[in-house]
């Protein structure tokens, strides 16, 4: 299958800076504190594997950086076709997006821990308000950017101004939510990891944080390389929801036929 | 050879009078695009209103199909004051407008969805529209995936299905080839002769104006003014056989279009 081969060949890469990484390890140029070797580090991981601890921190992570993400996701994606829609709500939400959008939302962590407390809800909250204002952005434009003559050719069909929004605004606007989407993922996850390792609640951010203060430094390459797995199997799944939303447009397709 | 409409007595479809209409754009500048526009359309009849590209032949539709607000003229459809789109003027837009996330058929039946066509009718109608416009086999292909020639036949599916009494069609056939444009060309007419619509029709080829209307709308180079209307609404053998008469008249058009496309470089 040339899927499956061209999958070992975008590996390679990353097997390559493997490799390297072991080598310099085992060089001994630099000492296995400051530079563990990968074997190590796989050796550190398989154990958290089987101790059941890797699963857990895993699974917390995740579960707060998808459902901050998605709460961002359904504000984030209602705000901005709703200022699409409306003037009054562009003219009072505009400019707070403008705002909101270049701030660090990281700065607000201390308010959030502040009025939430030092737990999962801060977590949530900040991993919910970081990706938001990308998500708003790229929906306003998707939604305010549909060809006004599919609006009008529905209207000529018979479709109700009321029905515009749900039956062509929503579904033309689609392929730019999804990309407001996938960019603002990356952004969910390191408000969530920076947000476990300030409050050190637990999670992948947590255990780097403890790894950090003990001095454990396979534990702090194990947290990286487990960070990146689940980076890399969130987006993945992301591109391919968009994938398959996205059947109809000519970028779904591997070639369109003539 | 200023013609009159053929049934001038009867009642009107499309009553336009005194319609001046200017776009607005960036920097408070405005853009006149209609200017005067005086035009009667029969119930039944087809015109067609030929001119300079940019006059503001697409403009006139859009009014007409109730899509650009204007505010200085009366525009009355069947009786009525027009206001806003509707489902009795059908329109096939110069750029198509297909829904990119509707297969064809899913196209074609959102009209009827709409007019509650029932589901069996409705899929039956369909079937037969697709058919007829040489697109069989291509149901279930998204617009992206057909080219501009078959989404054009689709677009015009899409239109048919909801059954208008007018059809507002902007150069409905510009993207085919000589071929299919003109069978799509004998569909039109054998639509338009079995239904009575009455028919509205944008194009830039002199012998299809002649070809299928019964009046064609000459108009100036933007601000698009109506400068002459032709009467053509004489016996044709066809197309590219029309006899003298249709020669005559085409040559005529011709010259009439060539010294309106030399003044807009005068
Ligand atoms: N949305 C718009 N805003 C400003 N000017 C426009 C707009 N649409 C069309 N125009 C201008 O109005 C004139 C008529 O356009 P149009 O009706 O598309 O002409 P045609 O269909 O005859 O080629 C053109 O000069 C065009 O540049
Ligand atoms: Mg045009």
């Amino acid at each position: 299958m040339t899927g499956l081969r061209s999958f070992a060949v975008s590996l390679a890469p990353v097997l390559v800076l493997i490799a390297m990484w072991e080598g310099v390890a085992r060089s001994g140029l630099l000492t296995p504190f400051l530079l563990p070797a990968f074997s190590v580090v796989i050796g550190r991981i398989w154990e958290d594997l089987l101790s059941g601890s890797l699963a857990s921190a895993m699974a917390l992570t995740t579960a707060r950086a998808l459902s901050g993400f998605s709460i961002a996701a359904v504000l984030g994606v209602s705000l901005g076709i709703v200022m699409a829609v409306s003037g009054a709500m562009r003219w009072f939400f505009d400019p707070i997006v403008s705002v909101g959008f270049p701030t660090p939302k990281i700065a607000f962590l201390p308010i959030i821990v502040l009025w939430l407390g030092l737990n999962d809800a801060s977590v949530v909250a900040i991993t919910a308000l970081s990706p938001f204002f990308i998500i708003a952005i790229n929906s306003h434009a998707g939604a305010s950017g549909v060809d006004k003559q599919l609006l009008w050719a529905a209207r000529s069909l018979g479709s109700k101004p009321g029905e515009l929004m749900r039956e062509i605004i929503l579904p033309a606007a689609t392929p730019q939510i999804l990309t407001g989407l996938q960019i603002a993922l990356p952004t969910a996850m390191i408000a969530t990891l920076v947000s476990e390792m300030l409050t050190g609640v637990g999670g992948l951010g947590g255990q780097l944080l403890d790894a950090q203060r003990y001095a454990d430094s396979p534990g702090l390459f194990a947290g990286v390389v487990e960070i990146a797995f689940v980076g890399t199997v969130l987006i993945r799944g992301v591109a391919f929801g968009r994938r398959r939303l996205l059947c109809w447009h000519s970028e779904g397709r591997a070639g369109a036929t003539a | 050879m200023n013609g009159l409409p053929a049934t001038a007595a009867a009642e009107a479809a499309i009553e336009i009078s005194g319609l001046n209409f200017e776009y607005e754009t960036a920097g408070q500048q405005k853009v006149r695009a209609l200017d005067g526009i005086e035009l009667s359309i029969a119930k039944g009849e087809f015109v067609s209103i030929l001119g300079p590209s940019g006059c503001g032949k697409s403009t006139l539709l859009y009014i007409v199909g109730g899509f650009v607000p204007f505010n200085q003229g009366s525009i009355i459809v069947e009786g009525r004051p027009l206001a806003g789109p509707g489902p009795d003027r059908g329109v096939v837009f110069q750029q198509f407008a297909l829904f990119p996330w509707k297969t064809v058929q899913q196209n074609v039946l959102y009209g009827m969805e709409k007019q509650r066509v029932p589901k069996a009718e409705r899929l039956e109608r369909a079937a037969r529209l697709i058919r007829e416009v040489g697109l069989a086999g291509f149901e279930d292909s998204f617009p992206s995936q057909l080219s501009g020639g078959m989404r054009q036949r689709a677009a015009i599916a899409r239109t048919l299905a909801v059954d208008p009494s007018i059809l507002l069609m902007d150069e409905p056939f510009g993207a085919l080839d000589a071929q299919t444009r003109s069978i799509m060309q004998e569909q039109l007419l054998e639509i338009w002769r079995s239904t009575g619509k009455t028919v509205l029709f944008v194009t830039h080829d002199v012998r299809e104006a002649v070809y299928l209307s019964q009046r064609v709308v000459l108009m100036t180079k933007r601000p698009g003014r109506i400068k002459e209307i032709v009467d053509t609404d004489f016996e044709k053998g066809g197309e590219f056989a029309g006899g003298k008469r249709f020669d005559d008249t085409v040559e005529y058009i011709w010259n009439q279009v060539k010294a309106e496309i030399g003044a807009s470089h005068g």
